[in-house]
């Protein structure tokens, strides 16, 4: 890292909100889609207008409930809406509807590859405001966005480094993906982290003073903002200079953070219970069955993968980065011995061909899960070596056609035993140097008299046969 | 009671600027609500913060889309607009 | 539900047409449409052309156009013989805080003066859907804040009792045009009081429905957990008329659940071994006359079976401490919308005036002042210091004298009490005192703290001629219970007179006035 890691050490916690993938709002029924001409997904509810009440959302609830099932939280039964009031001209209503005392989810975790636990102290649900679009000395308001549903997600401050932050972040896209409760991408919005920061000599117990950044919109700026700022909090700290409380924005051309102007003092929010929502209550028979609607998660599919099938972690972490790899894979390997194969010819061949990794989280090869498993499953039977099962799938991934278009019946129908012996015997006679070297304890000279049988029987001849025989009449 | 610090604050939080005039008498008034509403402090009470409804179930909506205003008419009563968006002036 | 399923009321009077003592409206006048006796058309031009003549001010907007298209419908449909609904064709008004589309809805605020709904409220659109008559939006204290209807920034209504005295508030509108035959009922609104106080000084039963009965879809808010619609009318069966039209379960308020049962199909039942607990602390600070009414109540309720005995709810003394801070801190909270971007007042922009400054000028400008008084007492109680001992206080207490009402409850049906300690007040009286003019809600504060229906139903009069309120607060969704003590005290007991301002009104020949009607 940097050499001011062995005296000082960063300690950060992240709030991160989430969009929710559910069709509708958060209390209303205008649709969630992103794009829509200004002003055209509202109605009375979400615009606030007097006299309009909020309904909640059946759906953010189950999500909410997921996102803590998946990051190990406990699921509160009783959890309660408020409102947070100030002033602003996204927000209709002048107060956002939260969760502030109450959250549904609290206490879980995500575990880092280096075996870290990154606690979350709680995950709530609460709506989106609109959109101010800044032209001149004018603002243009669009209430489309407002009441979109939206979980925080928020850490204990147990993150150590940028890269731990980035890998967070990576980790709960992931997991939220996985669940469908949301697209999470930073670059459309969909996922705003925001970071708290401070740092501390090593070895203290005592937190820093922390300052907040916001507004950062991926995860690379998000890892230089850190990184500045954890240097200029150390730099300060060595002038013997305090670290103000501040609000900060990250200033991409410049790389560096700086004050956000204008967030005068700390907002007196004067939360309360939410008088027009009943409280959000929960049975365990509920809580049970969305729990049935849980995929398997990348942490449970990384287990198996590695101690079931055997495939090195490198490659298991690029099958479950995006859930669609990781049931492609499973699909094709489905009652298959040799799973490795599967797993090499995805992550070789195939994903050759999907070069974008928005294309891979798509994962839309030409190839189907079930045509590559016939092809595996061919190649497990012996019926097709390996370099020609190679070429063919080379040759499905032009075309999109089964195997069976590529294989001739000829090359389908297992070699004769008289032909094959005929081949080794034709292939000793045809390298006498290979015979004799072989015959005089070189054991490698077998493979080029094998290699002599394969292309005269163009690749039909069963390997390990062809072998026995060759050793037979060597004697 | 407050001192003018809290008073300014506290016009501040409700979005209210009021002339000379009207700040003495409100002020006065809060006062005199404040002392009213001071009388809670008598009584002790049971340390319930959960709300213990009779409600046994939340009553929640399914994820179904339902139609949404016209633009024209969401931005019917704005005093200030343009074709598609509520207008209003940056901060200075 | 209709005409015919209605229980005939015990009077001969009525059956051979002459005027029965009872003060009912809305069957009357939908036998004279039904009887062709006047068309609707003309019923409703007769009310139009009455409130326009009438100086009380009890409207704040006519809507004469919409009122006349609505009777021709009607009439078409009395023409092909159709059935009518129950509250078909009845000229009615409307609290102007009640959501309205296509029509002004003002609260009686500069801040909403241009206001105009794209939606209906859900009680509204109950009525309409019935071709209910609507003659016009209803004068009220600004965003229903105030208990004697002088904070409307269309200027105050005047008591029909008397032109010097208040019809009380906030629904003060909506009881004068009743009371002044403007109008056959009216849908008011209540929070702290605004249906019951009001009908009480202007000889009206006026309910607050058990919260949750009545949707609030579309009631511009007030007091989120406290505020209620309910009708107030002329007689206990026509408020259980219009009650049963509008206390349904509505998905648009996850509040509202509707109510059970009717309560027009309860009035009429035996009030022997109705237990009636005459609420001590509730006659505090009452004067003599209204004492004496109100007990009086009592002996004729026992006199027909009913059993009444003292019972005491302590708690009830600290209710108005407990409401204003509650009521005042969702009132902050609820008003914080206004702001003149999406609708409402703002003013004239300035040069290099940033949107917090032009905000601060809306809000300043558009709100009066015993609105910007209960912001800025809300907003005190919710923020950073005073939370505590504020507003969590009041809501532990409030769930303290919630349980003490229901406790006494479980020993009777309903308990008894004045809808106010004095009869209607003289204008302007109320001063710029704020805390007396707490001190008006006193009896009424605590059923909506309880979310318990009440109800106020005349039972006398002063010396001065103004009329008596009495107040049975009941059970939850006890409205049936309620509504029938006080139809079956309008039985044994002779009405409050009708005021002397009461409109006269011809319609198809027949002299409404005359009728009461």
């Amino acid at each position: 890292m940097e050499n001011w890691a062995c005296e000082y050490e960063m300690v950060a916690g992240l709030e991160t909100h989430a969009e929710l993938s559910t069709a509708t709002k958060i209390f209303c029924g205008c649709s969630t889609a992103f794009g829509g001409a200004p002003n055209t997904h509202c109605c009375p509810v979400c615009m606030g207008m007097p006299g309009s009440l909020p309904k909640l959302n059946q759906k953010v609830v189950e999500f909410a409930v997921l996102a803590g099932l998946a990051t190990h939280c406990r699921i509160n039964l009783y959890s309660r809406m408020d409102r947070k009031n100030y002033c602003y001209p996204d927000l209709p209503k002048a107060y956002q509807i939260t969760q502030f005392e109450h959250p549904i989810c609290e206490n879980g975790w995500i575990r880092l590859q280096n075996g870290r636990k990154i606690r979350i102290r709680r995950i709530h649900i609460e709506e989106d405001a609109g959109k101010l679009l800044h032209e001149g000395e004018s603002i243009r308001i669009d209430y489309n966005r407002c009441g979109v549903p939206l979980i925080e997600i928020v850490t204990e401050p147990d993150i150590r480094s940028p890269e731990e932050a980035r890998e967070y972040v990576e980790e709960l896209q992931k997991i939220l993906r996985y669940l469908g409760v949301s697209d999470g991408r930073m670059q459309e919005g969909s996922l705003r982290c925001d970071v708290n920061l401070s740092v501390r000599r090593q070895g203290e117990t005592d937190f820093g003073e922390r300052t907040e950044i916001k507004n950062m919109n991926s995860l690379s700026n998000m890892v230089k903002a850190m990184e500045y700022e954890t240097r200029r909090q150390i730099s300060l700290l060595e002038k013997d200079t305090p670290i103000l409380r501040e609000t900060l924005r990250y200033n991409v051309e410049k790389g560096k953070t700086e004050s956000m102007r204008g967030k005068e003092g700390a907002d007196d929010y004067r939360y309360f219970p939410e008088p027009d929502l009943p409280p959000v209550i929960l049975t365990e028979k509920d809580i049970a069955s969305i729990r049935q609607a849980l995929p398997e998660l990348p942490e449970e599919k990384y287990q198996r993968y590695t101690e079931k099938y055997h495939i090195p972690p490198s490659d298991t972490r690029l099958l479950i980065k995006y859930r669609s790899v990781a049931e492609y894979f499973e699909k094709a390997a489905h009652g298959l011995q040799n799973v490795k194969t599967a797993a090499n010819w995805i992550l070789g061949p195939i994903f050759a061909r999907i070069p974008t990794e928005a294309e891979k989280e798509r994962f839309a090869p030409a190839v189907s899960p079930i045509q590559l498993r016939e092809l595996l499953q061919l190649l497990e039977s012996g019926k097709i070596p390996l370099q020609p099962a190679k070429q063919i799938l080379e040759k499905m991934l032009d075309t999109g056609e089964s195997c069976g278009r590529f294989i001739t019946k000829e090359q389908l129908s297992p070699l004769s035993e008289d032909v094959l012996r005929e081949a080794c015997q034709d292939a000793i006679r045809q390298l006498p140097q290979a015979a004799e070297d072989y015959k005089n304890g070189k054991t490698k000279a077998l493979k080029a008299l094998l290699g002599m049988v394969m292309r005269s029987t163009k690749g039909r001849a069963p390997a390990k046969d062809a072998e026995k025989y060759l050793m037979q009449y060597l004697e | 009671m407050l001192i003018p610090e809290e008073w300014s604050r506290l016009l501040s939080l409700a979005n209210l600027s009021l002339s000379e005039e009207e700040k003495l008498s409100l002020r006065a008034d809060l006062e005199a609500m404040v002392a009213f509403a001071e009388k809670l402090g008598d009584f002790s009470y049971p340390e319930t913060e959960k709300d213990t409804s009779t409600q046994s179930s939340s009553e929640l909506r399914p994820d179904i889309l339902a139609p949404s205003l016209k633009q024209e008419v969401v931005l019917q009563n704005a005093p200030e607009k343009d074709e598609a968006f509520f207008l209003t002036r940056g901060k200075f | 539900m209709y005409m015919m399923d209605l229980p005939l009321y015990g009077t001969k009077n009525a059956s051979a047409g002459l005027p029965s003592h009872k003060k009912d409206r809305i069957l009357p006048l939908q036998r004279l449409l039904l009887q062709k006796e006047c068309s609707c058309r003309e019923l409703a031009k007769a009310y139009l052309s009455a409130a326009e003549k009438s100086p009380l001010n009890a409207y704040v907007l006519l809507t004469a156009e919409k009122a006349l298209e609505t009777a021709d419908r009607v009439d078409q449909r009395i023409a092909k013989g159709e059935t009518l609904a129950s509250l078909e064709g009845i000229p009615m008004a409307l609290k102007d805080n009640l959501s309205t589309e296509g029509i002004p809805t003002t609260c009686c605020s500069k801040m909403l003066k241009e206001y105009i709904p794209v939606y209906d409220a859900t009680a509204w659109k109950l009525l309409k859907e019935q071709n209910a008559l609507l003659l016009g939006k209803a004068n009220m204290d600004e965003f229903a804040m105030g208990s004697t209807c002088e904070t409307s920034c269309f200027g105050s209504t005047l008591n029909p009792y008397g032109k010097d005295r208040v019809p009380g508030g906030s629904s003060g509108g909506s009881a004068a045009a009743v009371a002044s035959g403007l109008a056959a009922y009216s849908l008011g609104t209540d929070t702290g009081g605004s249906i019951r106080q009001p009908a009480s000084f202007c000889g009206l039963v006026g309910i607050k429905p058990t919260y949750g009965a009545v949707s609030r879809y579309g009631l511009i808010a007030h007091a989120s957990s406290f505020d209620q619609i309910g009708p107030m009318a002329a007689s206990a069966m026509d408020a259980a008329i219009v009650l049963d039209s509008i206390a349904k379960p509505d998905p648009m308020d996850p509040t509202c659940t509707g109510a059970p049962s009717s309560a027009v199909k309860a009035l009429g039942t035996s009030l022997k071994g109705i237990r009636i607990g005459i609420l001590r602390e509730g006659f505090q600070g009452s004067r003599q006359e209204i004492r004496d009414a109100v007990l009086k109540t009592a002996k004729v309720l026992e006199r027909m079976g009913a059993h009444t005995e003292e019972c005491s709810v302590p708690l009830l003394t600290e209710g108005l401490q407990i409401y204003y801070v509650l009521a005042c801190a969702e009132a902050s909270s609820n008003l914080g919308r206004y702001d003149g971007i999406r609708y409402g007042y703002t003013p004239a922009p300035k040069e290099e005036e940033g949107w917090r400054e032009r905000i601060l000028r809306a809000r300043s400008e558009g709100f009066g002042r015993e609105v910007k008084r209960r912001i800025l007492l809300g907003t005190f109680v919710l923020s950073a210091g005073y939370y505590d001992a504020f507003y969590r206080k009041a809501q532990a207490l409030r769930r303290s004298l919630t349980q003490q009402l229901k406790s006494a409850l479980e020993s009777f049906d309903c308990l008894l009490l004045p809808t106010t300690s004095t009869a209607a007040f003289p204008l302007g009286m109320l001063g710029s005192d704020a805390v007396e003019n707490f001190e008006a809600d006193f009896c009424t504060v605590a059923a909506n703290c309880a979310g318990l229906p009440a109800l106020s139903f005349p039972c006398g009069i002063t010396l001065e001629g103004l009329p008596i309120g009495a107040q049975l607060i009941g059970k939850a969704f006890g409205e049936p219970l309620l509504l029938n003590l006080a139809w079956q005290y309008e039985e044994a007991s002779s009405p409050v007179p009708m005021p002397p301002v009461f409109a006269e009104k011809t319609a198809g020949g027949v002299s409404l006035g005359k009728l009461g009607l």
